[in-house]
């Protein structure tokens, strides 16, 4: 069954008449993708800010063969591995959800991502100036994509080690790509990366739009 | 020291052996008949399920000494969603215990695919199967699917209620 890009999906047969839970009508569903290498903060960036405590869950990432089921008939076969990712929700005025989905950025991992930035607002890219070769593939991939992203140092003990001059040039994003510090543990720094990213895409659109 | 630069790219080491990667988890997709996700393809995972059919309570035993209301909760039944036309795997899918818990978490409150798949210990590609079996046969029905940041280049509409919403989520934001 295809799932078309309207907001209700009517029910086939016709059930129960249930009302809308607890008479709400449902959310606007907004999502930020979090990327980032291993341990550079992404769990600790999302729980600083998430209504609810981080949540877990197996993404399966499926490659397609085919084979034969037991009917005899030849189906679409998928052999498929499992990588963990961590998500958090925050909700906003005007009945809003806002996902932040962590997800690691290794470069074996990135076919799964464009299921998962599908409709993202954008991406924190998070950064650790010490291993910054692991924010590679992230970077190249939100560029190569178009995706409004922002880069966030994370500043480890509170410390910057390095200007943030010298990480956009390492890093050679372009100009309207923010350079920000930011402290994974600290509601207030990721709120304000939060909000850069949304600034990011607002501009984005608003330059598509208007030419 | 100063940062290598981003084209050193024979010098990027892709992470190391400690990031393991979980075996493939063989019995969930057992669960949706062997299928990882035929039609749940289009389904995000943050698409929010909303359970529409009613839980009916197993007849209480006289004398039984009925528990605490929690168990009797997590007794509650459903009839089994029938599909239109079912496919002998997702009518075994629908009918069991999986489904019945995506039902059960859907109840009183919106969930993402995510959330579902989190709660249930189930992996993301199941769940989408499964929400999507149950959608077909009316059991739940899915909300979620205009992507407000995606605006449709050819409807310049689209790009200023795409706007709308980001403004209402960067006020969120700021609030906070
Ligand atoms: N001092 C300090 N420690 C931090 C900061 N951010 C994260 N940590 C610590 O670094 C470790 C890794 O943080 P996580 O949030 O788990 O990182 P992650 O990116 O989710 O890690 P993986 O999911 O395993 O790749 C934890 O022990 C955190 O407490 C920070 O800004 N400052
Ligand atoms: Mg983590």
């Amino acid at each position: 069954m295809a799932f078309p890009r309207s907001d209700v999906v009517a029910p086939a047969a016709a059930g129960p008449a249930v009302p809308q839970q607890g008479g709400q009508a449902p959310p606007t569903v907004v999502k930020i993708v979090v990327a980032g290498g291993f341990a550079v903060g992404k769990t600790t960036f999302i729980g600083s800010i998430s209504d609810i405590e981080p949540l877990s869950t197996e993404a399966a990432m499926t490659e397609h063969s085919v084979g034969v089921d037991d009917a005899g008939m030849v189906s679409d076969r998928k052999t498929s591995t499992t990588v963990a990712m961590d998500f958090g929700r925050i909700t906003l005025p005007g009945n809003l959800w806002l996902y932040l989905f962590g997800t690691p950025g290794q470069d074996r991992f990135l076919f799964m991502w464009d299921d998962l930035v599908r409709g993202a607002i954008g991406a924190v890219v998070l950064v650790d100036t010490d291993r910054l070769d692991q924010c590679f593939p992230a970077v190249d991939y939100f560029e190569s994509r178009g995706i409004p992203f922002v880069v966030a140092v994370n500043c480890f003990e509170g410390v910057a080690r390095h200007a943030l001059d010298d990480v956009r040039s390492a890093l050679a994003v372009p100009a309207d790509v923010p350079v920000i510090y930011t402290d994974a543990r600290s509601r207030a720094a990721t709120k304000q990366a939060l909000v850069t990213v949304v600034q990011t895409a607002m501009r984005r659109l608003a330059a598509g739009t208007t030419g | 020291m100063s940062p290598f630069p981003r084209d050193a790219r024979a010098e990027h080491p892709d992470g190391g052996a400690d990031e393991a990667v979980d075996a493939p988890s063989v019995r969930p997709y057992m669960v949706t008949g062997g299928r990882t996700r035929p039609s749940g393809d289009d389904l995000p995972i943050e698409a929010l399920v909303e359970c529409l059919v009613v839980p009916t309570d197993p007849p209480a035993v006289p004398g039984q000494g009925a528990g605490p209301g929690a168990e009797n909760r997590s007794s509650a039944t459903y009839s089994a969603p029938r599909l239109a036309s079912p496919s002998a795997a997702a009518t075994a899918s629908l009918a069991g215990p999986e489904s019945r818990r995506i039902l059960e978490l859907t109840t009183g409150q919106y969930l993402s695919v995510a959330e579902i798949s989190a709660h249930a210990h189930l992996p993301v590609g199941v769940v989408r199967v499964l929400v999507a079996d149950l959608a077909e046969a009316g059991a739940v029905r899915v909300h979620g699917l205009t992507q407000a940041s995606l605006s449709d280049p050819a409807d310049p509409r689209s790009g200023a209620a795409a706007l709308a919403v980001l403004e209402s989520v960067l006020n969120g934001i700021s609030a906070l």
